[in-house]
């Protein structure tokens, strides 16, 4: 036998050996980034401000927040995981655990668009326990999970500035967001009643301008309440930014859902994960160029008598 | 229907060509081959032989490029129902369970003990799971109605929503008619596929208005729907079955008057009591028994890995060529 015979033979052997042992289904282990989120949104009143300089107007920040965090839904690569919770008074309710976007893109989108300031079930907003309530929450849960936090800041009523709420969680043991929302001028709140008709705004004497216990000690002393400017509303980014830094939290301005998607999807809020993936293809692949190779080579014997 | 799962492998297709072009024959040498007559059958051989290799070329290619059948949607019709799973997230649900609380004050912290909201979302997921063929959606109340999850048949999606309220306390006050009207409003405008299934869970802490009575009323019958209700007890209750008069209960466990003006309406409605092991299996087997209108649903027949087949024919395919070169002529 040819020395020329002989090799395209032991390609073809080679090129069905290959091909069979696919069916042992080899498995690659790789590292690859998957992300898992819990999206908390603020369903206080100030949310319901349209004021957002990048969202068209009328838009309210929680409805930016909302076509964003769908937006941004949509881009996420298959395999991450997202849940839904609401912050209102002072905690966060999860709505559902993270569960996978590809498959339940549609409901959870749906799940997204009914997010509604009515839902809530109180009526301060406690901004800064609402984020450290979430990130006990997102821990409880237990499966390493980012947070996710959109909020204008905007507390209600305000924080007594010599006693803060106290962060007793461990800075950066949950990784995260704080996704600021809304524009730099104080505007006003709007009202609505339940069926979601106008009802004006929020005027100064409706709301406190200083903590409870200033605004009782006041009372108590006779003193008329401090008037402020409570009764609107901005996007308290520096305070929101102190509040991140706190609690090892990022921060993030929310423009758009292209610019939320590339802040999500940043190195340090990816969860490393080993996945297997199916390796057939490289033997596949590796048959056919054994195959491809035994036709060609010299098709001829060049002297003649060999072979 | 057929898809890859990485089309750019189709850029090695042109690659079939190769067997076609070149034969791949060891050859000899013969002094004249033109005074050789033609042979039809060994032209045949040929064309056949070139063929195959195309063909196996093509068929590792589509191995290579992930060849699946994709997911596919088919309406059935089964036996089934549309669930509205309404769960009271108040703060009494935190309270603690009637059973399995032994030797625990009132007051206890959260997390080591039992609460009447977990062991509802535990039976809740139960019930889900059994009931694979039906299409659930859930809604909450507390001080407002929440409504979570759309109308879903996916089940990761319904455990996950079922799940998420058993991590932290509940919330505050409790609306249970606001959120039965809202849950029942789910209904309006959706096409009667079905029956249709309320099941509330709750403690029932709850008073009801006479026109949030009617309300109710109205519009269980209006979009014909069958009222469950998973009675969770307090420790210590008496309960909602427990004989006790107009006053006490009134006190005690409003409950009952709540219990007595849904068994009064003449709708359907069954309530179970959760402590009872036997209460889930019997709300299920119960539910199994009324609710068998046929209902069309949709049934998600997954996507198919068709790879293997692939690798299957090319392997045939490439024993076939191996067979016609071990038969080549050497020598003449």
């Amino acid at each position: 036998m040819s020395a020329a015979r002989r090799l395209r033979l032991l390609l073809l052997v080679g090129a069905c050996i290959l091909l069979a042992a696919t069916f042992a289904d080899p498995e690659l282990s790789l590292e690859r980034p998957t992300y898992r989120y819990v999206f908390v949104f603020d369903i206080t009143q100030s949310m319901n401000v349209a004021d957002v300089p990048t969202a068209p107007p009328a838009t309210s920040r929680l409805a930016w927040a909302r076509q964003s965090a769908n937006q941004a839904l949509a881009a996420l690569p298959c395999g991450t995981e997202v849940g839904l919770a609401l912050f209102s008074g002072h905690r966060a309710f999860l709505l559902i655990k993270p569960v996978e976007t590809c498959a339940n893109y549609h409901e959870l989108r749906q799940m997204i668009d009914g997010i509604d300031w009515r839902m809530a079930w109180e009526a301060r907003s406690e901004v800064a326990k609402g984020l450290f309530k979430s990130i006990e929450l997102v821990a409880a849960i237990g499966t390493d999970d980012r947070l996710v936090f959109f909020s204008d800041g905007h507390e209600a009523p305000p924080i007594n500035p010599d006693v803060p709420p106290r962060f007793d969680g461990e800075p950066g043991a949950v990784a995260g967001l704080v996704v600021g929302v809304g524009g730099d001028a104080l505007v006003p709140i709007p009202r609505f009643d339940e069926d979601n008709h106008p009802l004006g705004v929020w005027h100064a004497h409706d709301v406190l301008h200083t903590d409870t216990f200033t605004a009782d000690q006041r009372k108590r002393a006779g003193e008329r309440p401090i008037v402020g400017t409570e009764h609107l509303s901005s996007l308290r980014e520096a305070y929101l930014q102190a509040l991140a830094s706190k609690t090892g939290l990022g921060y993030h301005r929310l423009r758009d859902g292209d610019d939320l998607l590339q802040a999500l999807e940043q190195p340090a809020l990816a969860i490393p994960r080993e996945v297997t993936t199916d390796a057939r293809w490289l033997l596949a692949l590796a048959a056919l160029c054994a195959f491809l190779a035994s036709y060609l080579g010299r098709s001829s014997p060049r002297r003649r008598g060999a072979g | 229907m057929l898809d890859l799962e990485h089309p750019a492998a189709l850029l090695l297709l042109p690659l079939a060509l190769v067997p076609l072009i070149v034969h791949g024959q060891s050859t000899v040498v013969h002094a004249a081959v033109d005074l050789l007559p033609e042979d039809g059958l060994s032209r045949a051989i040929d064309a056949g032989l070139r063929l195959l290799g195309a063909l196996a070329v093509a068929a590792m290619v589509l191995g290579i490029g992930g060849l699946y059948r994709a997911e596919q949607r088919v309406e059935r019709i089964g036996q089934g129902a549309q669930d509205v799973l309404l769960i009271d997230s108040s703060g009494s649900m935190d309270s603690l369970f009637a059973v399995g609380n032994d030797q625990r004050g009132r007051a206890a912290v959260w997390g080591t003990y039992t609460s009447k909201g977990q062991v509802a979302r535990r039976l809740l997921a139960e019930y889900a799971a059994r009931r694979p063929q039906d299409t659930f959606a859930l809604f909450l109340f507390s001080g407002n109605p929440i409504p979570v999850l759309p109308l879903t048949a996916k089940q990761d999606l319904v455990q996950a929503a079922i799940a998420a309220g058993a991590i932290e306390r509940g919330l505050a006050s409790t609306d249970l008619a606001n959120g039965l009207i809202r849950s029942l409003q789910f209904f309006e405008g959706k096409p009667f596929t079905g029956s249709r299934i309320v099941m509330l869970v709750s403690d029932g802490a709850a008073h009801l208005t006479v026109p949030q009575q009617d309300r109710i009323k109205y519009l269980l019958e209006k979009y014909r729907v069958s009222l469950y209700w998973l009675y969770l007890r307090t420790q210590f209750s008496p309960g909602l079955f427990a004989d006790v008069d107009a006053g006490t209960a009134e006190q005690v466990v409003p409950e009952q008057a709540v219990h007595a003006f849904f068994s009064g309406m003449g709708l359907p409605y069954r309530a179970f009591s959760a402590e009872n092991p036997a209460a889930l299996k019997e709300a299920i087997a119960e539910v199994d028994a009324l609710q068998n209108l046929p209902m069309r649903y949709e049934d998600v027949i997954p996507r198919r890995d068709l790879s293997a087949w692939c690798y299957g024919a090319g392997l045939a395919l490439l024993l076939v060529l191996l067979g016609a070169r071990t038969c080549e002529v050497q020598r003449w």
